[in-house]
């Protein structure tokens, strides 16, 4: 894959150099000439000394064949932009990946048209939310973009309306969302039907994107009012 | 009391000099100013006689938006030292509150016309500067 790396601080350095050991094309774009040096001796020939936030260096990189653009910089509104250039600028196919640092701009992002979005505070976060054994939460596990899908983790808080009922009568399918796995205990159950969700259970399921605020009002919250036929 | 529910609400975002500048135009022509800025310090650029409000804080940041006002404001105009900050900021403004009337000042040419293809109204002093400058030498020639 031909990927460009916006931001060559401690995140846009490790995630190029794992791209890199994994056989992709990496190009990465370093704004500051004495940084972009340190990581050309890392890295090799494959860091531009020049702002992402320029078209006409996203240009240069190679952004018209780019199947991945990663705005990595530590500062948002340089994210931002560099993401909404490459949409401007990129092929039809390219995925871009915006990182943003104050959880509170992926509102903001997604707005102004970002989809795809790393929060390392929200990764953190999710993992507390996982580990309030008593309180309902959600892991978002992986976006399948393509497909206009999500792998995403439910725990279920011993309120939550999901819980006691056997799954058929949940008719998640029809709220775009496709149960893969359950797991009690550590392991993996058996789907049936009938099976009844319990506290603490893990429920692995592929969601709609569109659709996840729903999905999760429907399993995680117990305000939450839904038909249950 | 007509009159004043007439003035133009304007929000200022960055107090150099261009800010500054701006928000003392716009207060002395009778319009209600707010300007905002990341440092305290910015704000003794402004005139004494400047009758607007100053606010210090980041404008990125959505609370701080709406504590200047922006849901009742007719006009965000950005001037930081930032490009990147200039057109986020103006983009909240357009497209998360709807302020009316938005305008971004972008030093980089190309951004600015990106930018402005995308709806958003944006000033490249560069280029104004520079063809101001051209102008000059030719008058003076």
């Amino acid at each position: 894959m031909f990927i460009i790396v916006c931001g060559g601080g401690t995140v846009g350095y490790h995630l190029a150099q794992e791209l890199l050991d994994r056989g992709n094309e990496v190009v990465v774009l370093e704004k500051n000439p004495v940084r972009a040096r340190e990581l050309h001796a890392e890295l090799g020939g494959v860091v531009l000394a020049h702002d992402a936030c320029e078209g006409r260096w996203l240009g240069e990189a190679g952004v018209k064949r780019a199947q991945l653009v990663c705005a990595m910089t530590g500062h948002d509104e340089d994210n931002l932009i560099i993401a909404q250039l490459a949409m401007m600028l990129a092929g039809e196919n390219c995925r871009i990946i915006a990182r943003v640092n104050d959880p509170e701009n992926a509102a903001v992002f997604r707005t102004l048209g970002i989809t795809e979005m790393v929060s390392a505070t929200d990764l953190v976060l999710s993992m507390i939310e996982r580990d309030v054994s008593t309180g309902g939460g959600v892991v978002h596990l992986m976006r399948l973009q393509e497909c206009g899908h999500e792998l995403v983790e439910f725990r279920f808080a011993p309120e939550s309306r999901a819980l006691s009922r056997p799954l058929r009568e949940l008719k998640l399918t029809d709220h775009g969302c496709s149960v893969c796995a359950v797991i009690r205990g550590g392991k993996i159950i058996p789907l049936e039907p009938d099976l009844e969700l319990e506290v603490g259970d893990e429920l692995v399921a592929l969601v709609e994107i569109d659709r996840f605020d729903e999905v999760r009002q429907y399993l995680i919250d117990p305000e939450f009012k839904v038909e249950i036929s | 009391m007509s009159d004043r529910s007439r003035r133009k609400y304007v929000i200022v975002v960055g107090c150099g000099r261009v800010g500054a500048q701006l928000a003392n135009l716009l207060d002395a022509a009778g319009d209600a100013v707010v300007i905002v800025d990341r440092s305290a310090g910015s704000f003794k650029r402004l005139s004494p006689d400047f009758g607007g409000s100053t606010m210090v804080g980041d404008a990125k940041n959505s609370r701080l938006l709406e504590r200047a006002g922006i849901r009742s404001a007719d006009a965000l105009v950005t001037a930081t030292q930032g490009d990147n900050t200039n057109i986020m900021i103006a983009q909240i403004a357009q497209r998360v509150y709807n302020v009316k009337q938005v305008v971004a000042r972008c030093y980089d040419p190309v951004r600015s016309d990106a930018y402005a293809a995308l709806g958003l109204r944006t000033v490249c002093p560069t280029r104004v500067g520079a063809q101001m400058l051209r102008d000059a030498l030719q008058d003076s020639g």
